[in-house]
């Protein structure tokens, strides 16, 4: 997968952010892609850290189950099959890992619960996995094998990763049907019909850019920084 | 430095605004990147000029030692050393040589006192320069030999140059090494051994004041772009 796109929405729609942008932290105006903030319980804070690339920290309230979801495009993201598409970000955990959790990608929830619909990628203390969830049917599908990853499948406390999503292929609800899993360059995984559990998430399924990040645990306030999001959809 | 960078941020940071958004002239709300406003004692009057590609106008309120400071990203920008940072921008100044200053790049200021760190580009009365500050020492080379410019190191009033500060090697503190200035292509100067550190913070910044014209000075940007490619 090349990192270069496009320049140019006639090909697809690149949304990313690289939070290097101003430091406002208003629901609306955070980022340069302005992202919504709904708070998961109790509100987390947002910050943005001293790097030549910027980087964005969210720093939990301190209680067992708080947290905060940034969104943008409610509901009004769907996805067709085809090659192409890739979701992806750099990320840390960065004070415990116990209770440190996140999704981030594509999904139709603002809370802790599961989306219904949607495609992610999962840490659950650090345990990496990622789902293509739809009405027709979840899959989910842990990551294995990064030589980066603790056994191959956790994070390393205060360690950079970069997670990627890439989708392929059509499935017989006219959504992508392959998913395939990279952590710092690596395969860590896929869902496709050659795996024998393809992707159903349907073209009509609607979902948004989300990061969801929230304590379920430690009770501590969970540090989390993201380096960048970055979504392409090639335009079919 | 090629003019076609990769369009991932998986690969590097880039940051431009060519001024052509909606016309707010809102602090945290300026241009597409949502730039900040600080005023210089007195504010100057942005606007957005008709064009082909977007022009901001910085427009001094007429008396000695007023400006503004347009930035983004306070205290929030660090540079590590290696190859293919570079900071460009194309810039005119309107009405009057005399008194009409700018700096811009990164640099840590919002004010017209310079800055204690940052890498930038300088205009005193049109008299370009380019800096790299550091609490480790300051360096500075005036610009020379460049055919576009007065006697090859002054900026001609109501004419567009393009300006450009490339960065590259690792200094001792683990920041940029090198510098070399290019103004409408041309070789303009370079500095060696920057002294700034890796940890030493800035942001991004276009600064504008007047110093002696008691004029309205008037400054266009055509457009602001920093590279920072992913270490």
């Amino acid at each position: 997968m090349p990192d270069n796109f496009s320049s140019s929405p006639a090909d697809g729609t690149h949304t990313f952010d690289d939070f290097h942008s101003n430091l406002a932290l208003t629901d609306g105006l955070l980022g340069s892609l302005d992202w919504n903030r709904t708070t998961i319980a109790n509100a987390s804070t947002p910050s943005f850290i001293a790097n030549p690339n910027g980087v964005m920290r969210l720093t939990t309230a301190g209680a067992s189950a708080d947290g905060e979801a940034l969104h943008l495009v409610v509901d009004d993201v769907t996805l067709g099959g085809g090659d192409g598409i890739i979701i992806r970000c750099r990320v840390r955990l960065v004070t415990t890992l116990t209770g440190n959790n996140f999704r981030i990608g594509l999904t139709d929830s603002v809370t802790v619960t599961e989306p219904v619909v949607g495609i992610w990628i999962d840490s659950d203390a650090g345990l990496l996995s990622f789902d293509v969830a739809s009405a027709n049917g979840d899959v989910s599908k842990a990551v294995t094998g990064v030589s980066t990853l603790t056994s191959g499948t956790t994070m390393v406390l205060a360690q950079w990763y970069d997670i990627e999503l890439r989708l392929s292929d059509t499935n017989t609800n006219g959504g992508p049907e392959t998913i395939q899993c990279y952590v710092d360059g690596e395969f860590g995984g896929e869902i496709s019909a050659a795996a024998g559990d393809p992707s159903l998430l349907g073209s009509a399924e609607t979902m948004e850019h989300k990061i969801v990040h929230w304590d379920d645990g430690a009770g501590a306030a969970q540090v989390f920084e993201i380096d960048y999001y970055e979504v392409y959809i090639p335009r079919v | 430095m090629p003019d076609t960078i990769s369009t991932s941020p998986a690969d590097g940071t880039h940051v431009f605004d060519d001024f052509h958004s909606n016309s707010a002239v809102t602090t945290g709300l300026l241009g597409s990147l949502d730039w900040l406003m600080t005023t210089i004692v007195g504010a100057s009057t942005p606007s957005f000029v008709a064009s082909q590609n977007g022009i901001m106008r910085l427009t001094t309120d007429g008396t000695t030692a007023h400006g503004e400071a347009v930035h983004l990203m306070a205290d929030k920008v660090s540079l590590a050393g290696g190859d293919g940072v570079f900071i460009r921008f194309r810039a005119r100044m309107g009405t009057t040589l005399t008194g009409n200053n700018f700096r811009i790049g990164l640099s840590a200021s919002v004010t017209a006192t310079e800055p204690a760190v940052g890498v930038w580009v300088n205009s005193d009365a049109g008299v370009i320069s380019f800096d790299v500050a550091s609490t480790n020492g300051d360096i500075s080379v005036a610009a020379s030999g460049v055919t576009t410019l007065t006697s090859g190191t002054t900026a001609v009033v109501d004419t567009w140059h393009d300006y450009e500060l490339r960065l590259s090697g690792t200094n001792s503190n683990g920041g940029p090494d090198q510098v070399d200035c290019f103004v409408d292509g041309e070789p303009a100067g370079s500095i060696k051994n920057s002294l700034l550190g890796s940890a030493e913070t800035m942001e991004f910044s276009i600064v504008h004041w007047d110093d002696g014209a008691g004029a309205s000075q008037v400054l266009d940007i055509d457009y602001y772009e920093a590279y920072i490619p992913r270490a």
